[in-house]
């Protein structure tokens, strides 16, 4: 008996010991001097989960090498402990049976496997043939290494800005926004505020069902007996709807004419923040054709503009009732009272996309709903580095680092420098922004499509690009054109690729997101990747040195070094490119490139904290300033003196990135304009496409994960019941959708999820065989280039039944 | 007796058989008309049910007139009412009887089929339990119905729902999704990505908690997060449950410690400890050398 009392003691202190050795080993960068246990124990660390852009923190509990379970992180301040379902079952996205283990390539129409050294070489020498010809496609999942490399190897090395994150599709009005309106990218507020507001406002958002560990943080608090009042403005019911106070049903795209109605009962029951106003705001409008920074005009400009916008107007626009328009103008008139907006793809995704935005932001600063905990205009985000690398390293076509961009001569020259290259090599004419890259990508080169060869990493472009018939389908055929998809499974967009490499996933490898709320989270590889995947960063370097070696010139400093030339702490040059070195003991590759980065952050105040500071905490977000007792310290509210460290003393509120250089933020004013398709008598129904809480964006991972596919297994057609029972569709009947861009065959669905007013239908985007975007718009906002995947005319009827059974497709074995 | 006799019988009492006659047969064309008047009335509510009869006024059926039929597809905004013995009011079901008596230790047998209906519901120990019944896709309120943390509860179809622990959590289908698909009449299996296995094998709930000794209370096998109301689970009268056999004693964190380890609390603090000896760890005895290491089962867990 005794004997097994000391088994289980010397398990108890083995495992221990196991994940002291294993903590040590990940904070100090070296191997432990501590005795290396043979016995196996449960291993918890930390890591933000690998979905959306709420930037929730996981405990991942690790067993003889694999992830066997999650739980909420109580010390992070995001989730205080609590997850959404996804969240809960994150360890499950590594372990699907068809996870790709090696690199494959496309003969005679069927991918093969091939080396990882000849998949590298096969890229190189396609770059090296036509460096123009190259795009680069990522996403806002990238880590910020991640993004970094490639962004310093396109813009850096190649002096190819043909470089975008999917985050165009996702969150780049809101960029638009913000840049438009405070001169900076990135919100002010943060998730303090929404336990700090009275009044929370959600436009053309859902985040009962999308950011749900935001929403129980608002909710919850009403649980605890305090006062929240939740205004839901939408044009369908959903869960937020639910636990609503108030639901205001709006024409789609009549947001803007809302918008500027609250503005106009400001102005005309003089309520105003005047002196809010007076000190810190500017007015601006959109010259033609509209622009990022618009020009200057006068308040009275501003007045006259607004003053068409009556309720009794707005009310014929937006189809909401003067009562309720009356109800918001009179809400944001109220001083003391703190009133916080949420949006995300409502908003975004939108052809005026830029323009709501701007219009948001203006409300707020118009009332002096601004700048006080729980007073904010917040937008979310969909993936968990949209901000932290899409936004903030800059991987779109026209940025770089830190907030800057390439038609600008100094923020050329300062990376330039900061890379060490010589002047004049990075191009100052923006690249192809995303539709135009896909477009001119699935062009015949003869035709103009110079785009010949694309590499994506981290995202499903074959499944999350508007219009795919047009953006992505085409390229079918074109046996001139050569896409390269690094991925973890078989996907839409694998379909169409020439090149497959398998990629490692989350905790298969170091890595730095940054969420929604400017906060930036570290993590530290748990677990082997499967096979011979490997990390996205490692393939562009890989691809950088095969070209270094080739002689391609771009791939050298100016002191004739390696682009990507890493040193060791004791000034040895280190062979990033090397994957049996890629991980080791003495020298963190991921750290070393973050630090790189980091010294491009602090133009724009957006200081991110030292990778060190980053490992001690649940994320700390930017700016992080250093204090005269050496500790870092994170900042909440930007530009609000009580908080921000660059705020002058006594000025109160200070928006020193200003675009009119006067300290002051714009309050835009933007016109309602008809959408540019509207349902009419051939297509009669609006359609509107979006996300479920079960699955995260077009499913790959979270298909793969039984609790949640058996929650939500495949895609459906929500309808309003009366415009089921007009179309003869009962539950579960198959109807027919068709846009003037394609059709698809789905299972009707009402009483669920959600509702929509009549004349309009909802299609979750998630199922990779049922794709809903063959149907939707490629139109884009002028400003951000974001296309509208909100709204689209449709028809919509009942499948005849040979044609209901065609859509089966087999199960799969 | 003869059959002689039997004849004697009715020969001598011919007039008071065909009395006993004319009133059977009086009965039954009575009770043939009363019956088919019943079937008739049968909406009038008459018949004693062994239900109790509702009395909530919303339960009452619209008077005057019989309620049109509707299509099935108003069925999800119908605002008809059943009639008054349906019993649409879970106040009016039956409730558990929750017993605070000590009752015998489970066998384990019965153990086992615990611990399986409860993995059958979670990817690992601590994943938010599946929902194993049709939700409602809307609304949170429907849920707390059966499984508020007070209140009576229901027993459907022998079953008691299990109450909640974090009751200041409202927004019931964050965690919590039906394992169901999208409910009656919607889900086709066909359609879809189709299932993929996986190879992710989470933590087992299988191993039992640590005994510091022999008879020693063993230390609770999982984390506490979620689920800090042990009767939830382990209270007495619940179906495929590890229910306790000391129902009687309420105050279970006495007794039962929670495992750090199995929770990951305070992880990062593992680092500044130094490796912890155990005090009764005194005079461990050599290994035997034909099993230098424990045995693990399946999923490397130590055996119990």
């Amino acid at each position: 008996m005794s004997n097994t009392i000391d088994r289980r003691q010397f398990l108890r202190s083995s495992a221990m010991a196991a994940a002291i050795a294993a903590v040590h080993q990940r904070a100090f960068g070296s191997a432990s001097a501590l005795p290396q246990p043979k016995m196996t124990g449960i291993v918890w660390n930390k890591a933000p989960c690998r979905f959306c852009g709420t930037g929730c923190h996981v405990k991942v509990g690790v067993e003889a090498g694999k992830i066997v379970a999650i739980a909420g992180d109580e010390k992070a301040e995001v989730n205080k402990g609590l997850l959404c379902v996804k969240g809960y079952h994150v360890g499950g996205i590594l372990y699907g049976e068809d996870r790709l283990t090696q690199p494959l390539i496309r003969r005679d129409g069927k991918l093969v496997p091939i080396s990882w050294d000849s998949a590298i070489t096969v890229i190189a020498e396609r770059i090296a043939k036509n460096p123009k010809g190259f795009a680069f496609y990522g996403s806002g999942q990238w880590t910020v290494a991640e993004g970094y490399v490639a962004q310093k190897l396109m813009k850096g090395g190649l002096s190819n800005n043909h470089i975008e994150p999917n985050a165009r599709l996702c969150m780049a009005s809101a960029v638009t926004g913000f840049i438009s309106t405070y001169g900076v990218d990135e919100p002010a507020g943060c998730y303090d505020d929404l336990d700090a507001c009275d009044v929370v406002i959600t436009w053309g958002n859902n985040p009962a069902e999308m950011h749900p560990v935001l929403f129980s943080r608002l909710i919850d608090r009403r649980s605890k007996g305090e006062k929240l009042q939740l205004i839901d403005l939408g044009t369908r019911r959903t869960r937020t709807t639910e636990h609503a106070d108030h639901y205001i049903q709006f024409n789609p795209q009549s947001d803007l004419a809302i918008a500027n109605c609250i503005a106009q009962q400001l102005i005309a029951n003089d309520t105003y923040d005047k002196r809010f106003v007076e000190k810190f705001c500017a007015f601006r409008a959109d010259p033609d054709p509209a622009s990022l920074f618009g020009g200057p005009i006068s308040f009275d400009d501003y007045k006259k503009s607004v003053a068409e916008y009556t309720p009794e107007y707005t009310a014929k626009i937006s189809g909401v009732p003067v009562a309720q328009l009356k109800m918001l103008g009179k809400l944001f008139g109220t001083r003391g009272v703190k009133i916080t907006s949420l949006w995300c793809m409502g908003m975004n995704q939108h052809t005026r996309g830029t323009a709501i935005n701007r219009l948001v932001h203006g409300i707020h600063l118009l009332s002096g709903h601004w700048g006080t905990p729980g007073d904010a205009p917040t937008s979310l985000t969909g993936q968990p580095s949209a901000c932290g690398t899409a936004r903030e390293v800059g991987t779109l076509c026209h940025a770089l680092p830190g907030g800057r961009i390439v038609a600008e001569k100094p923020h050329r020259r300062f990376c330039e420098n900061h890379w060490n290259l010589p002047v004049g090599r990075i191009n100052p004419k923006p690249g192809y922004h995303t539709i135009t890259m896909w477009d001119k990508f699935c062009t015949p080169t003869a035709e103009g499509g110079d785009i010949d060869t694309l590499f994506v990493q981290v995202t499903n472009p074959g499944q999350s690009l508007p219009n795919l018939h047009k953006l992505y389908k085409a390229k079918e055929g074109l046996d001139d054109k050569f896409l390269v998809v690094s991925e973890i499974y078989p996907t839409a967009t694998t379909e169409l690729a020439d090149l497959v490499l398998p990629a490692s996933l989350w905790v298969e490898k170091n890595g730095i997101f940054g969420n929604s709320e400017r906060r930036t989270q570290q993590w530290f590889k748990m677990v082997e990747p499967p096979g011979d995947a490997r990390d996205d960063a490692w393939m562009t370097i890989a691809i950088a040195r095969k070209l270094y070696d080739m002689g391609v010139e771009g791939m050298q400093d100016k002191s004739g070094r390696f682009l990507f030339h890493l040193e060791t702490p004791d000034g040895k040059p280190y062979p990033v490119w090397n994957w049996d070195k890629y991980y080791n003991d003495e020298f963190n590759i991921d750290r070393a490139l973050y630090e790189e980065y980091r010294g491009m952050t602090t133009w724009k105040n957006k200081d991110v904290a030292p990778y060190d500071e980053l490992v001690k905490s649940r994320g700390l977000r930017w700016p992080v300033v250093q204090q005269s007792d050496g500790s870092w310290r994170e900042t909440r509210f930007r530009f609000s003196e009580f908080d921000d460290p660059y705020v002058e003393k006594g000025k109160e509120i200070q928006f020193y990135h200003s675009t009119s250089k006067d300290d002051r933020a714009q309050i835009w004013f933007c016109p309602y304009e008809a959408p540019p398709e509207m349902p009419d008598e051939t297509y009669p129904f609006w359609l509107c496409t979006g996300r479920v809480l079960e699955h995260w964006h077009t499913g790959t991972m979270t298909m793969r994960i039984p609790e949640l596919r058996d929650a939500m297994p495949h895609t459906y057609v929500e309808m309003n019941p009366k415009d089921a029972r007009e179309l003869n569709l009962a539950n579960g009947d198959i109807a027919l959708l068709k846009s003037r861009r394609g059709e698809i065959q789905l299972p009707v669905w009402f009483g669920g999820r959600g509702t929509p007013p009549r004349g309009s239908v909802f299609v979750p985007f998630f199922d990779e065989t049922l794709l809903i975007n063959d149907l939707t718009l490629h139109d884009y906002c002028p400003v951000s280039k974001e296309p509208d995947y909100k709204k689209c005319a449709i028809s919509i009827r009942k499948a005849p039944p040979e044609k209901a059974a065609e859509t089966t497709p087999p199960p799969t074995p | 007796m003869l059959p002689k006799d039997v004849e004697n019988y009715f020969d001598t009492h011919r007039r008071s058989t065909a009395i006993a006659l004319a009133i059977l047969l009086v009965t039954v064309i009575s009770g043939f008309f009363m019956g088919m008047g019943q079937t008739r009335n049968f909406s009038d509510q008459t018949r004693d049910l062994r239900d109790r009869q509702s009395t909530s006024a919303e339960n009452q059926p619209p008077s005057g007139k019989i309620p049109t039929a509707i299509g099935y597809g108003d069925l999800a905004t119908a605002t008809f009412r059943p009639n008054t013995n349906w019993s649409s009011s879970l106040n009016d079901l039956a409730t558990a009887d929750e017993s605070y008596l000590p009752v015998a230790a489970m066998t384990k047998n019965e153990r086992r089929a615990a611990i399986l209906a409860r993995e059958s519901l979670r990817a690992f120990d601590g994943a938010p339990p599946v929902v194993p019944h049709p939700i409602d896709q809307i609304s949170s309120s429907s849920c707390m119905n059966c499984h508020s943390a007070t209140g009576p509860q229901p027993v459907i179809a022998g079953r008691t729902p299990a109450r909640m622990s974090h009751t200041f959590l409202s927004n019931c289908t964050q965690c919590h999704v039906a394992s169901s698909g999208h409910g009656e009449g919607v889900t086709d299996w066909k359609l879809g990505l189709g299932s993929i296995e996986t190879r992710f094998a989470g933590l087992s709930i299988a191993a039992a908690g640590d005994r510091a000794y022999p008879e020693a209370p063993p230390v609770i096998p999982h984390t506490i997060r979620m689920r800090e109301n042990c009767y939830s689970c382990h209270g007495s009268g619940r179906v495929n449950a590890l229910t306790t056999s000391h129902p009687e004693r309420q105050n279970c964190t006495q007794c039962h410690a929670i495992s750090a380890a199995k929770e990951g609390r305070d992880f990062d603090l593992l680092r500044l400890r130094k490796p912890v000896r155990f005090p009764i760890d005194l005079n461990p005895p050599p290994p035997p050398a034909s099993d230098p290491t424990p045995e693990p089962d399946t999923k490397g867990n130590p055996k119990p």
